[in-house]
């Protein structure tokens, strides 16, 4: 491919990112709130509580049993004061997110799994946040919920890259991100991370999206970056998805010894240790993900706890 | 986001700009004494002294805070210093439900749902304490925060407070530990069976444990003093305090007596010489221990003893049944001789005939006295060469047979 060649596609995907719809005004404006530290509850629960819609789904995900407060949050105000401020940013842009990029979950759409493995990575990066002690644990999961959304973009709004990617893809036993800097001269982790700036989400999930795949290429605050790789490993190992498994790469020791992982005896990542306890966590947010997916769920209100 | 319109008041950008630094201003100031106060609390090791420096701290950030500070112990809670009954029942509440647990688990602080009993205007926030990924307790406050006008910048501000406060209380713990351990680690060396001594590089003793019995001095009496006064021969007393400049580890056995002691009070002593480290109370540089081994010794010596008489025992029997028959023969012989000569003895055979009577008595009597031996004595017999002593001799301290007896 030319070096002209090559621009002219990075263009024109840039250009595809940019014309793609902005998040709802509610949600932005959320993002744009909780990015303000002196913002009150007061004032975010108002902004929230006027899309009716949204706030339900919201409340609902907040009474589901991966944040597990053993009360019932009855109003957004509630919610915000319990679950922290990061964490209704992140449900507002799940619950918004979700709900727009629909996808057929019949086995013919390629990207059927793509909403299970981003929540699979955003419960892990959650998690892994929490016990590597980084307090922002917010970011990580909106982060994790939005890793591959490039992938989303490449395969919903620009179908004729999507294809060449995947007949690429079915002859190289290389990981998706080089097929598609080969054939497209821009990764997903790009294009995802273009598409965050464009919503104007907060610049360290927008780099951590960008670095997924490389976190130790960047200088600084590479952290949520680490999370974010190690996150998508443990999603990937979880979901036994045969395609990916034979691409998956280890966990780098570099990223490992950035995050200060837990070891096993013969000085490794205990990879073990964190698969089981996201077990646990995956299956907790079991409900939460299928609120936010908009499939039968099992959730409070069956053990009692009606809004 | 919507983009800025280009017919935006200036006079307004202006004004929220100079907004904006006042904020700055405003949060860097907070922030500075904010931090003052951190650095009070990280320096204080008493329970006590953390709280009341939490309060301060918290009076930063919340409206008329009352706190209470709960340590997890086992399954439970404990209180560090006295907090209000109110928030006693309140902690117990949120225990109860599971919401202690939860916000331990989560990591950072909360607004509880309303409790019975409190006033309109208060509100309660429940701020865990995580000391190295763990929760060693929480934080109660009750406060006239309204819970709609909270902030995350307060929430930051509350979850900067307790990480200190957490880090400060840990040390705390910490602190109590080690004394603790420093008291049991100086029972140890104080009731240990050796003598142990500190000494610096003159060889001055810096630290003596309470078994002073072997120098026969007490410990505040050798303190001070150069263990080479304790060498009787000053060239082994200038070699010892070579051997503790030298800094290696070794061991002697050496003589030592007490100078203010009469001479022949010596006792025999195992030093063991081990260098220590730099920033040793009293510029020590070496730790000695000193066994005595004068008792041991002396238990060898009897053993040894007990060994040879052990070997002479057997050579008196064997003397006895070797010699005594033979003997017998030559003494009934003699008399026998004496009295088949009868009157035609001259007196030169009757003189011949007594002195092998004699010197066959004596014979017997040697025999007799190397049975009775009960310790081996040497007399000098010729030039280095000694011999036992049979005579008999009255006891004396110490002699095998009384302790036998």
């Amino acid at each position: 491919m030319t070096v002209h060649a090559t621009s002219a596609r990075v263009a024109r995907i840039a250009q595809g990112i940019l014309d793609l719809p902005t998040l709802p005004t509610v949600v932005a404006k959320i993002v744009q709130l909780v990015d303000n530290p002196r913002t009150s509850a007061a004032t975010l629960a108002q902004l929230i509580s006027s899309d009716p819609a949204l706030t339900a789904r919201m409340l609902k995900m907040a009474n589901s049993a991966y944040y597990g407060f053993p009360r019932r949050i009855g109003t957004i105000n509630l919610a915000i004061v319990v679950l922290g401020f990061n964490t209704v940013r992140d449900l507002a842009i799940s619950a918004s997110l979700a709900e727009r990029i629909n996808i057929d979950h019949d086995g013919s759409d390629p990207m059927a799994d793509f909403w299970d493995h981003s929540v699979a990575t955003a419960v892990a990066a959650r998690m892994l946040q929490r016990q590597t002690q980084n307090r922002q644990v917010g970011e990580a999961f909106v982060a994790g919920l939005l890793h591959d959304i490039g992938r989303l973009v490449v395969a919903r709004y620009l179908p004729e890259e999507f294809h060449r990617v995947q007949d690429a893809l079915a002859q190289s036993q290389e990981p998706l991100w080089s097929v598609e800097l080969e054939v497209l001269g821009m990764g997903h982790p790009e294009v995802g991370s273009t598409l965050c700036k464009h919503w104007n989400l907060p610049e360290p999930i927008c780099e951590s999206i960008h670095y997924h795949h490389n976190p130790l290429g960047l200088e600084d605050n590479r952290t949520l970056a680490c999370i974010l790789h190690v996150a998508e490993y443990m999603a990937h190992r979880s979901g036994r998805n045969p395609h990916i498994e034979g691409r998956l790469r280890p966990v780098e020791a570099g990223v490992a010894e950035a995050l200060g992982l837990r070891r096993n005896t013969r000085g490794e990542p205990d990879m073990v240790w964190y698969l089981e306890r996201l077990q646990d966590e995956l299956q907790r947010a079991e409900s939460f993900r299928d609120i936010l997916l908009g499939r039968q769920t099992q959730d409070r209100e069956e053990d009692g706890h009606a809004f | 986001m919507p983009s800025e319109s280009p017919g935006r008041d200036l006079g307004q950008e202006f004004r929220d700009l100079e907004d904006l630094v006042q904020q700055l201003r405003q949060s860097l100031d907070e922030l500075r004494e904010i931090q003052d106060l951190a650095r009070t609390i990280r320096s204080s090791v008493s329970p006590d002294e953390i709280l009341e420096g939490l309060s301060a701290m918290l009076r930063h950030i919340l409206p008329d805070p009352q706190l209470g500070l709960f340590l997890i112990t086992g399954e439970e809670f404990t209180a560090v210093g006295d907090p209000s009954l109110a928030l006693r029942a309140a902690l117990h509440t949120l225990h109860e439900d599971g919401i202690t647990s939860w916000v331990l688990e989560e990591r950072r602080p909360i607004f509880v749902p309303r409790l019975d009993g409190m006033e309109a205007d208060q509100s309660d926030l429940l701020v865990p304490l995580i000391v190295m990924s763990t929760g060693i307790g929480v934080l109660l406050v009750r406060s006239r925060q309204h819970e709609e006008e909270l902030t995350s910048h307060q929430l930051d501000l509350l979850s900067f407070a307790s990480g200190q406060a957490a880090l400060a209380l840990e040390n705390s713990r910490l602190v109590s530990v080690l004394e603790e351990s420093r008291r049991q680690l100086q029972d140890m060396i104080d009731n240990a069976v050796d003598l142990i001594l500190l000494v610096d590089e003159e060889g001055r003793i810096t630290y003596a444990n309470a078994r002073t019995e072997a120098l026969d001095e007490p410990r505040e009496r050798l303190v001070g003093r150069c263990l080479a006064d304790f060498v009787p021969d000053p060239a082994l007393g200038r070699q010892l305090t070579e051997e503790i400049r030298r800094g290696a580890r070794s061991l002697k056995e050496v003589l030592l007596r007490n100078p203010v002691h009469p001479p022949e009070r010596l006792i025999t002593a195992q030093l063991s010489f081990t260098p220590l480290g730099t920033n040793y109370p009293g510029n020590s540089v070496c730790m000695i221990i000193l066994r005595d081994l004068s008792e041991q010794r002396r238990l060898e010596e009897q053993a040894r003893e007990a060994e040879s008489l052990k070997a002479v025992m057997l050579a008196a029997v064997t003397v006895n049944h070797e010699i005594n028959n033979p003997l017998t023969a030559i003494v009934g012989n003699l008399f026998l001789l004496k009295r088949e000569l009868g009157q035609s003895a001259t007196p030169e055979m009757l003189q011949r005939i007594e002195l092998a009577e004699r010197s066959a008595q004596q014979i017997q009597d040697v025999a007799h006295k190397l049975e009775q031996v009960s310790a081996v004595r040497r007399v000098r017999y010729l030039g280095d060469t000694d011999m036992l002593d049979i005579e008999p001799h009255a006891p004396v301290d110490g002699d095998l047979e009384e302790d036998e007896a």
